[in-house]
């Protein structure tokens, strides 16, 4: 698998020497979903604006696809038509007076013809259900539909990874299982994505690999189910381990789940799992 | 708009003024939410393409700034209430938040001269024996009827334009790009100010056991407008982060596509006539 963005020995400071970020290497994988995990004020927000390039670190470096990037106007252009970033807050991202200007400022900013742009911003207005909200004013929306807006904003610009500071903070149940499906296709289509998030379960049920921050630093960096069974780790970050995790964790102890079975994202998983391997279970009791 | 229907709205709600004020926040979005349905409604300015509705309008108010005849500016601000009515706009509407509104603003200006301009005085006030000159009395009028026609058409065109299409339109016709997304960018966060202006207000309403002394009211008022300045400077960062990341390097582009057909040629040959004839008439 190829490394899409990686950055080395990264540190940023921010004035009145707060120590935002110190000493990170990581390496983000083509085609995968990250998880930036970790408590509030640990660095993540800030990391992710430095992988678009919205801050230049004080020390280390970001590399896209191996090569250091350039804070030139160019090399900036490279960057962000590359990487996509939608921010926490969706009314701080929507600033046009309408769904349809808002999502077509990456595009057009890219230097596009009108007719490319607006196919740009029409896909994807299709692929967040957003059609038949083209003239709608962005404060005329309800915060699940700003959210969609503000990723089809960061989509048009037809991004190979996606940046997510806290995507479903404010959100509903049903707006959460939304962006989530979305976030599905979006990685079927083979985007690479980057969220920030505090929310362990969320990091349970999407994420590939996961990279625990606390204090500005990068404390444990692993595929998905290592970090989150590393109940000392999470700990030490200040974040109370997954329960769907934990339980199965426990039934491989047990003997009621086989060693090698798949770790659940879900509770439907998580029930299939045990209604698929109760006979075993049984079966080893007897 | 919004401005002016607090004012004309902001004295009729009793109570103090944080609920006021917070009753007039809530208003202004009322209002926009009201003309963006207005604007979708079919109606004869409804259906024009919006850069000639813009260029037709533009051209009434400035014929209502030529005018130099009462009639001319009492026909003017006729037709003004015949295409309110003509695209659903209802006159109460209009009287809310373009008449009376311009009235008080206005008025304040208008009536000195009805005292101060010198000429025949036909009648004087009781009491105040103070005269009212024929010549203060065609000024005051023609400041009101001037200001009264303008603020009707700029509210009809508002009211039956979402205001998108009205920067879109704005932008093809030659307005600066800058300009126009200043204005669009205004628009948009003047309704986040406002949300949080009102949010801020309902929680320290929502905490309050009596209503506050004046003093105390106006105390809160201006660490409010302290608190929303700051919130304001830190929404400004977060924009400008959001439109850094989305490859924003100094130049606003837009999309635009309007189309124009023979009905929108026939509502503007009409309109740019009026102060054509108005000039003429004058030479």
């Amino acid at each position: 698998m190829n490394t899409i963005l990686s950055v080395q020995q990264l540190g940023y400071t921010f004035p009145g020497h707060v120590i935002a970020l110190s000493g990170i290497n990581l390496s983000i994988q083509q085609g995968r979903c990250l998880a930036l995990l970790g408590p509030n004020g640990s660095g993540k927000s800030t990391f992710l604006q430095h992988l678009n390039g919205s801050l230049q670190p004080n020390q280390g470096s970001v590399f896209l696809e191996q090569e250091a990037v350039s804070y030139s106007r160019q090399g900036l252009n490279r960057l962000r038509s590359k990487v996509g970033l939608v921010l926490q807050d969706a009314d701080d991202q929507l600033f046009a007076a309408s769904v349809f200007e808002d999502i077509s400022f990456g595009p057009l900013n890219q230097g596009l013809a009108a007719d490319a742009a607006r196919q740009r911003v029409e896909q994807a207005m299709q692929a967040m259900g957003l059609v038949g909200l083209e003239n709608r004013p962005p404060h005329m929306l309800s915060g699940g539909q700003k959210k969609r807006v503000a990723i089809a904003g960061a989509l048009a610009m037809a991004p190979e990874v996606l940046l997510l500071d806290e995507p479903t903070a404010g959100l509903d149940h049903e707006g959460i299982a939304q962006l989530i499906a979305i976030l599905h296709s979006l990685m079927q289509q083979g985007i690479t994505i980057v969220f920030s998030t505090h929310d362990v379960d969320l990091a349970c049920r999407l994420a590939d690999d996961i990279a625990l921050f606390a204090a500005g630093r990068v404390i444990g960096f692993g595929e998905r189910s290592q970090i989150l069974l590393d109940r000392e780790m999470l700990l030490a970050a200040k974040l109370s381990p997954s329960l769907l995790l934990q339980m199965v964790a426990l039934a491989q102890d047990k003997g009621l789940l086989a060693a090698d079975a798949t770790m659940p994202r879900t509770d439907h998983d998580i029930m299939a799992l045990f209604s698929h391997q109760q006979p075993t279970a049984c079966q080893t009791a007897g | 708009m919004s401005e002016q229907s607090f004012i004309a709205g902001g004295h009729r709600h009793g109570g103090h003024f944080a609920e006021r004020l917070v009753h007039g926040l809530q208003q202004a979005l009322e209002h926009s939410l009201d003309a963006e349905a207005i604007s979708k409604q079919r109606g004869l300015l409804q259906g024009l393409d919006p850069r000639i509705k813009l260029l037709a309008l533009l051209s009434l108010m400035i014929s209502g700034i030529l005018a130099s005849q009462l009639v001319t500016l009492l026909l003017l601000f006729g037709l003004a209430v015949l295409l309110a009515l003509l695209s659903q706009v209802s006159l109460r509407r209009l009287y809310r938040q373009a008449w009376l509104s311009v009235l008080l603003f206005s008025g304040v200006i208008a009536v000195p001269a009805l005292f101060l301009v010198p000429g025949d005085i036909p009648f004087r006030l009781p009491l105040l024996h103070w005269g009212i000159s024929l010549q203060g009395l065609r000024s005051a009028a023609f400041l009101l009827g001037r200001a009264e026609t303008s603020a009707s058409y700029a509210l009809l065109l508002m009211l039956t334009t979402p205001w998108m299409h009205v920067l879109k339109a704005m932008r093809s016709l030659g307005v600066p790009v800058l300009l126009v997304a200043l204005l669009g960018m205004t628009h948009r966060y003047i309704f986040v100010l406002l949300q949080t202006a009102s949010q801020m207000f309902e929680a320290r309403r929502s905490r309050m056991l009596a209503p506050p002394s004046g003093r105390l009211a106006r105390q809160v008022v201006a660490a409010s407008s302290g608190v929303l300045l700051s919130k304001a400077f830190l929404l400004s960062s977060e924009v400008h982060l959001a439109m850094v990341s989305r490859g924003y390097r100094g130049d606003i582009y837009l999309l635009h596509s309007f189309r124009t057909r023979r009905r929108d040629w026939c509502a503007l040959l009409p309109a740019l006539c009026v102060p054509l004839l108005i000039l003429w008439k004058h030479a």
